[in-house]
């Protein structure tokens, strides 16, 4: 096709490698939200529909610029980065429960271009912004304001993305690590399995060492991501929020940075929100604190404060820092 | 298999709609599918299976006897519609979709003509803006009409307007009279219209389809709210014709099949 396509409704959902180069694959959403707890979510459901099966589509890489000319989107209000385990998709589902946001949640696609093998900075500047631009689409048509969640491990790429988007407010939100540790060994992510993910740097030690004892080498991957929050957040951009402070500063700083003003039914849906469990939104919502610490064994103990404490108590140290500074009265 | 028809039976829609303004808060009650929904979907048991838990599920298999439900006795015009029937009737409701409210495509097996039964439509209060697609064919249905309507085939409706969607909606058991009420020569498949001069045929013609559909917005979204994979491949064959792609629906069918092996298997190219 010579021409520009209309990709009105269409967002992209991958990007794979065609024969003359990398291709955006692209699902027809429609009008329909991004509700669900995660991106990929989403997107599974787009694929049960019959259009979606039959009329697969895919562009050259390219088509994400010319995208961005036509429809830029919404531009973003607020980024949000995590160390996985730790109450980010409560967040998530706590402004996706506003009617003015777009939440778009553990893309894919734009870990997929922060990780494109053979591209400068500059392009990939160029590749996120279109990809956060085709994402990031009023979907009913009302929605003004646009907040990502992103990968854990995309938080190894915070300066790059920050210099993307100049001038976003964003927050890095962590918890004690034993007891992200303990989630993690439990149920591993994709980006504490080995090669999972392209972008996280490996050696073929550490899978034996990832086989044998996965508490070593989640801890190190956990570990590497707070460590990589440390400095943007030294430099004071960031905002550092721990599970701890979880729903309340939501609802307090967290609106605040984002700027985001939430009438009162909105504020009622976020509240309804926080009364269930964030990533099975049928389930209620339990404090699992105390449980964690339970099944915590010595190993992994002496893991998360080997390879995470340290860079945690930095952002810790950081975190109320910053709250003894702030105005009385907000949390 | 006759698909949708309109019935040689008419009503004053102003007597009705007087009715509705006998109608309280109290009596109407949401309905009982709140997965298929989206908006406000609420309705007025008027015929009910007695002390049912649920008066205003219409359940089609069930043996048991319809009953008047009290509130008749408060609106004597849609009293009198129902009386129009001469044939045996089950369940009787008011059914109204609020502005801005859809249904959800979904079929209601055991409520079609083959299996002797029929649920008839009377629009009470309806506007412009109100879709109702059936077999992704949209069906206009006006106030005072009387509808039969092949409900075990896919079927969706969106209130795009202001105001709500308000029907009659009667399950009557299909007897000579009720027949009697179909026009002549109504069948399966509606008319389309002539068929324009074919652009493509045979091999290729549904490759070709997909471009012009993947150039039509509209299109794109009409086609996307079809989720019935089988009603789908036909209404693709049956646009593309409409275009000048003819194509068989088993080519979609296949297609179908093509895209959700590629899903399944997606992490594994």
């Amino acid at each position: 096709m010579t021409s520009t396509p209309d990709l009105t409704g269409w967002v992209p959902t991958r990007v794979v490698r065609g024969e003359a180069g990398p291709e955006v694959e692209w699902a027809y959403l429609g009008d329909r939200r991004f509700a669900a707890p995660f991106f990929e979510q989403t997107v599974g459901a787009c694929f049960r529909r019959p259009f979606n099966l039959a009329f697969r589509r895919t562009t050259p890489i390219e088509a994400l610029d010319d995208r961005r000319e036509v429809a830029p989107g919404i531009a973003p209000s607020g980024f949000i980065f995590h160390m996985s385990r730790c109450g980010s998709t409560l967040i998530g589902q706590m402004l996706a429960a506003l009617r003015e946001t777009v939440v778009i949640s553990e893309a894919d696609p734009i870990s997929a271009v922060l990780a494109a093998p053979g591209v400068d900075d500059e392009r990939r500047i160029g590749l996120l912004r279109g990809m956060v631009a085709a994402l990031g689409q009023p979907r009913r048509g009302d929605e003004t304001r646009l907040i990502l969640k992103f990968d854990s491990w995309n938080t190894h790429q915070l300066p790059l993305i920050a210099r993307a988007f100049p001038g976003v407010p964003w927050v890095f939100v962590c918890r004690e690590p034993v007891e992200v540790l303990v989630s993690q060994v439990r149920q591993r992510a994709a980006h504490t399995i080995p090669g999972m993910i392209g972008y996280i740097p490996f050696d073929p030690g550490e899978i034996e060492e990832a086989t044998l004892r996965p508490e070593v080498y989640c801890a190190k991957i956990l570990g590497g991501i707070c460590r990589a929050a440390v400095g943007p957040l030294r430099s004071g951009e960031g905002l550092a929020l721990n599970y701890r402070e979880l729903p309340g500063a939501v609802r307090g700083r967290l609106l605040d940075l984002f700027g985001l003003d939430p009438s009162g039914p909105d504020l009622e849906r976020m509240e309804a929100v926080t009364r269930n469990h964030a990533k099975s939104p049928n389930l209620p919502f339990e404090d699992d604190r105390a449980e964690k610490e339970r099944e915590a064994t010595e190993s992994i103990r002496r893991m998360a404060d080997l390879w995470i404490r340290p860079a945690y108590d930095e952002i810790e140290a950081i975190r109320l820092s910053r709250l003894h500074e702030a105005p009385s009265g907000r949390v | 298999m006759i698909v949708q028809a309109k019935l040689a039976l008419a009503f004053d829609p102003t007597g009705l709609r007087d009715d509705l303004a006998a109608l309280g808060p109290d009596d109407w009650s949401p309905h009982y599918n709140d997965g298929d929904f989206e908006g406000r979907w609420v309705g007025v048991p008027l015929r009910a299976v007695a002390g049912s838990a649920l008066p205003l599920y219409a359940d089609p298999t069930t043996d048991a006897a319809f009953v008047e439900m009290p509130v008749l006795d408060r609106l004597p015009h849609i009293r009198a519609a129902l009386a129009a029937f001469r044939c045996p009737l089950r369940a009787a409701r008011i059914l109204s979709l609020g502005p801005g409210s859809r249904i959800f495509e979904h079929r209601d097996p055991g409520l079609g003509l083959d299996s002797g039964e029929a649920r008839i439509h009377v629009p009470i209060r309806t506007n412009p803006d109100v879709e109702f697609v059936l077999d992704n064919r949209r069906v206009v249905l006006n106030a005072g009409e009387t509808w039969y309507l092949d409900l075990s085939l896919p079927h969706r409706v969106r209130n795009r307007g202001a105001t709500d969607r308000v029907h009659l909606v009667v399950d009557c058991v299909a007897n000579d009279w009720l027949l009697s009420l179909f026009p002549e020569g109504a069948d399966a498949e509606p008319d389309d219209g002539p068929a324009p001069p074919i652009v493509a045929e045979g091999p290729g013609a549904f490759e070709r389809f997909r471009e012009v559909v993947l150039a039509d917005p509209d299109l794109q979204r009409r086609l996307d709210e079809s989720t019935d994979a089988e009603a789908f491949a036909r209404f693709v064959a049956r646009e593309g014709r409409a275009r000048g792609y003819v194509f068989a629906a088993e080519e979609v069918t296949a297609a179908i099949h093509t895209g959700r092996r590629a899903w399944i298997e997606r992490h594994l190219r």
